[in-house]
């Protein structure tokens, strides 16, 4: 698993979504899955990591929207981060690839990628502090026969 | 005497929820416990253009050509477990990063020769709607984990409120608030039956129909009830290991009750119970 930063929770959703809606642009009424990814806090910062599972690669959906994710590319291209050119390589990527599958990270712009973290750096970093509900545990717990 | 055989082939031919003396409130399983129950099994995404499908039964065990029919060569995830009992606590998923598996590269997920969902540290499933419970709780599970530590296969309400059954330092315990929890020993990645009644001031843990150590847990209050699948309500303690079968019950079970349960998952799933 890899991570990239992103804004906030919403932004992480968001993300989410709408990379689950270029497998599923028209969802049936009874469909219960709603996004792709996953992301995690950091307990002391509240900072938001979306998590990118290894090799993940995804259908993308004929009746999908090659532009599905250049709003969430719009703030990046004005603050400077990425070209316009990025962006239309990553449409560009999501058009020749309707009806087949697409490797996540190639539809992700090289800024994003760029800024991924392992579990391992994220670790060291205190995002995956222990549980709090094995702090609680009674000392008393019975040892297993030998 | 003719009569009295007649109907004891009969009661044996009844799905073992329907011999009990109490209803479960809530049921998640693979096969069909209740002879009345008329829903599906469960609700499956496939990996290979993230369609989704009921898959029902065949007779009383999951209608795995279906599945495997519709999943097709790829993998199979379970997106609603649904209640299987007459409340309708179906456990949901929506993000498809958390969703158990139940097939694989075109291969049913199987354990000791029964359909299984694997769960591999991420996913977990929640009701929507809050369990009703009295402060008491039995359940009875067939499931495994393969870490020896900080692995939950439910929680009921949120951490230390009402009930749990998990893995830590080499145990299974049975929680239901926060002070000396019912233990047994935990045996890596065996597919276990497993046991927990949950009373007030007493809990009690079974594995393969044998009592472990009592816990002494605090009174259990009622808030918060949802019920959390393969992990604890807060997102920790994630499963790596596998939940064939869970049924919860808003009482404590007679003894007579939980012994046929026990028996009846032990024969169903090969597992040797007392």
């Amino acid at each position: 698993m890899n991570y990239i930063p992103v804004k906030d929770p919403a932004a992480a959703k968001e993300l989410s979504e709408r990379l689950y809606k270029l497998s599923r642009p028209n969802p049936d009424p009874e469909d219960v899955t709603t996004s792709l990814i996953g992301w995690v806090f950091h307990p002391d910062t509240g900072a938001v990591m979306a998590a990118l599972p290894d090799g993940l690669d995804l259908p993308i959906a004929v009746s999908s929207d090659p532009k599905a994710l250049s709003a969430l590319l719009t703030p990046f291209v004005a603050a400077g981060s990425i070209t316009t050119a990025d962006v239309t390589s990553i449409e560009t990527k999501l058009t020749i690839s309707k009806g087949s599958r697409v490797a996540l990270l190639d539809i992700l712009p090289a800024f994003w990628v760029e800024r991924q973290q392992t579990y391992e750096q994220l670790k060291a970093d205190g995002w995956f502090a222990d549980a709090v509900f094995q702090s609680v545990e009674s000392p008393s717990i019975a040892i297993p026969p030998k | 005497m003719r009569s009295a055989i007649r109907n004891i082939i009969l009661s044996t031919q009844r799905p073992i929820l329907d011999r009990l003396s109490v209803r479960a409130v809530a049921i998640y399983s693979l096969r069909r416990m209740r002879a009345d129950y008329a829903g599906f099994c469960v609700r499956v995404r496939r990996s290979s253009d993230s369609t989704e499908r009921n898959i029902g039964f065949v007779g009383n065990v999951i209608d795995t050509v279906a599945l495997l029919a519709f999943v097709g060569a790829g993998d199979g995830f379970v997106v609603r477990k649904h209640d299987h009992s007459v409340n309708g606590f179906d456990a949901t998923q929506s993000n498809a990063a958390f969703q158990p598996r139940i097939v694989s590269a075109g291969v049913l997920d199987i354990r000791n020769a029964r359909a299984t969902t694997i769960y591999s540290g991420t996913q977990r499933l929640q009701t929507a709607a809050v369990i009703n419970h009295p402060a008491q709780l039995s359940a009875c599970v067939v499931a495994f984990s393969d870490t020896n530590s900080a692995r939950a296969i439910f929680q009921l309400g949120a951490p230390n409120t009402l009930g749990s059954l998990f893995v830590e330092t080499s145990n299974w315990l049975a929680r239901s608030t926060s002070f000396t929890s019912a233990s047994t020993p935990y045996i890596n990645n065996s597919l276990e039956q497993l046991s927990v009644v949950i009373q007030n001031l007493s809990q009690a843990i079974y594995r393969r129909g044998v009592i472990g150590t009592n816990g002494s847990d605090g009174l259990a209050s009622a808030s918060n009830a949802v019920l959390t699948i393969g992990g604890l309500s807060n997102s920790v303690y994630l499963l790596t290991g596998g939940i064939s079968e869970l049924v919860l019950f808003p009482s404590p079970l007679s003894t007579a009750d939980r012994q046929l349960l026990e028996r009846d998952q032990g024969t169903y799933y090969g597992i040797t119970v007392a």
